[in-house]
């Protein structure tokens, strides 16, 4: 579905540029789930951008379902590839009703009906019709993403793009919206790319994952290898150790208790 | 002691108004207004302007059934000259015998139509040089920046003067040298909030939908910054009006005898020591128009554009 040959993303020239991608490549296959895991500044959110047009491609090449993407990206990219940002208090249009919101994407692909696929969106994300005409302001954080989900999925794409979907939101309503989108993933035989630096997260989705550190691929490992702590790089050993919290050193404890 | 007294409840029009699920767009679309009037009436002087500003529209509109008098033709040279304010004449008369109450009602039209020509035609020009130059940046940002500095280094009334020299004097020379010169302030307020929105991530996202540029610019762009842009256009007003009352004074601007606020003070000028109503009843209107719609422009600020207030 997906295919990335040494990727590459480059910012500036001179004195301030910033390879912010080197070199990265990863395959992912219909219907997968695959996460981007590493700390920020890895380099693992500009490669969304950069699939889906936000940032330049400086090298290498990027293909959606065989076919190499196009600069500009063309309104066939758009209907296959859909991306949810990382903010949704942010992502979704001060001004606009979720009506609105909604509606837009219909419009710029000349789309009819509407009204029953807006009402059929807010449906999928497990909102009810009285939210339709609401504006951001009056709606709570994981609402609000289920809404920027919402608008993604109404143009009925077949890669989705999530950038840290859960990082901005609480602890109970992040459980709630990775269930949605796992559940989602199934019904409309979705492939993901999650970005996130939470290992949790990507382990709870994901089947595949590619560990990324400044800019370049570390390892690529399964959630299996990650959940059961066989991850062969050392790196990848840290994140884990890093993941599970703070431990005490058992000897550091002995030697304060005597 | 009663228990303390129930909280009121909102009646049936405000509990419509302020429903938090509305039932459609306009619903929705209302409810903000309302919300919006609401912490604008909380403004007594905001609301003075405004009733100020409604004042004026229902001058202008109903002038010929307000005025006592006709505007333009003068009453008896030898008995009604330069007679001060009494009943029969409540602002007194000028030195071609004529009422400066009817003048100063029927010279509410001309101000309205300067303000009203000045806003639609320079406000668009500044929303659109400001957005686009904003949103796309680059080259074109460059150059339309660097047009409207030239625009914002002329000096208003000298433009204007050379402009109505040009053109020859008249009321609608006036408004478009107006119009051509204040434009640049408000391109560079809705660049500034372009150059804040454009990298937001609901912008983003309505890219990664495929939306063309000027959809993204007139439909998503463009009602950030227009709130903004209502409060200045308001507040400047009154520069208007005083630059038109600026140009009338010094007879560039609505030709007599046609009751333009400044013409008149011009006229008033000789008499001035003697004869003080004469200037001073259009001078005082101009005073107070204003004053209301700097006062109501505040009130605006405070509603639309809750970053800039206090």
């Amino acid at each position: 579905m997906l295919d990335i040959q040494n990727l590459n993303v480059v910012f500036g020239t001179g004195r301030l540029r910033v390879d912010a991608v080197k070199d990265v490549s990863f395959t992912v296959k219909r219907g997968e789930a695959y996460g981007l895991v590493g700390e920020s500044g890895s380099g693992k959110s500009t490669v969304l951008r950069a699939i889906c047009g936000l940032a330049p491609i400086t090298g290498g090449r990027v293909l959606v379902d065989g076919r190499q993407v196009t600069t500009p990206r063309d309104k066939t990219f758009y209907r296959t590839v859909q991306m949810v940002f990382q903010d949704p208090y942010a992502s979704l249009h001060p001004r606009h009703t979720v009506d609105r919101t909604l509606s837009e994407p219909l419009a710029i692909h000349g789309e009819k009906d509407a009204e029953a696929r807006i009402l059929q969106a807010l449906k999928e994300v497990g909102l009810g019709p009285s939210f339709r005409f609401r504006y951001p302001h009056q709606l709570s954080g994981g609402q609000r993403q289920r809404i920027a989900i919402a608008r993604a999925l109404i143009l009925r794409p077949k890669v989705l793009l999530l950038d840290e979907p859960t990082s901005a939101l609480d602890a109970s309503v992040q459980a709630e919206i990775l269930n949605l989108l796992d559940d989602l993933r199934r019904k409309m035989e979705l492939t993901y790319i999650l970005v996130s630096h939470d290992l949790a997260v990507v382990a709870h989705l994901c089947e595949r994952l590619l560990v990324m550190r400044h800019g370049e691929a570390v390892e690529e490992t399964t959630a299996e290898a990650l959940r059961s702590g066989k991850a062969s790089n050392e790196y990848t050993q840290s994140l884990i150790q890093a993941s599970q919290g703070f431990t005490r050193k058992p000897s550091q404890a002995t030697a304060i208790a005597g | 002691m009663a228990g303390a007294p129930p909280l009121p409840q909102p009646s049936g029009l405000r509990a419509w108004l302020l429903s938090a699920e509305p039932n459609s767009r306009w619903q929705a679309r209302l409810g903000r207004g309302y919300l919006g009037w609401r912490s604008f009436t909380k403004n007594p002087l905001a609301v003075l302007g405004l009733g100020i500003v409604v004042l004026l529209l229902f001058v202008a509109l109903f002038a010929d059934f307000i005025a006592p008098y006709s505007p333009v033709i003068g009453g008896d040279l030898r008995t009604q000259r330069l007679l001060p304010p009494s009943e029969t004449f409540w602002l007194g008369t000028d030195d071609q015998a004529r009422d400066i109450f009817s003048r100063i009602i029927y010279g509410s039209r001309i101000t309205l139509f300067v303000i009203v020509l000045v806003s639609i035609i320079a406000t668009p020009i500044g929303l659109l040089v400001g957005t686009v130059s904003g949103y796309l940046g680059g080259w074109v940002d460059t150059v339309l920046m660097r047009i409207t500095d030239i625009f914002l280094a002329f000096p208003r009334l000298v433009l204007a003067l050379a402009f109505v020299a040009a053109l020859g004097p008249g009321i609608e020379n006036a408004v478009i040298a107006i119009a051509i010169t204040s434009w640049p302030p408000y391109a560079r307020i809705a660049r500034a909030e372009t150059l804040m929105i454009r990298n937001s991530d609901f912008i983003a996202a309505v890219k990664l939908q495929g939306a063309s540029t000027p959809r993204i610019i007139f439909g998503h762009v463009v009602p950030l910054c227009i709130s903004s842009l209502i409060v200045r256009v308001t507040l400047d007003m009154a520069g208007i009006i005083l630059t038109a009352a600026g140009l009338g004074f010094l007879g560039l601007g609505a030709q007599p005898p046609s009751p333009e606020w400044g013409a008149m003070v011009a006229t008033g000028r000789n008499y001035l020591i003697d004869q003080w109503w004469v200037a001073a009843m259009p001078g005082l209107a101009i005073f107070v128009v204003s004053l209301g719609f700097n006062l109501l422009g505040d009130g605006l600020r405070d509603v639309l554009d809750p970053k800039a207030a206090k």
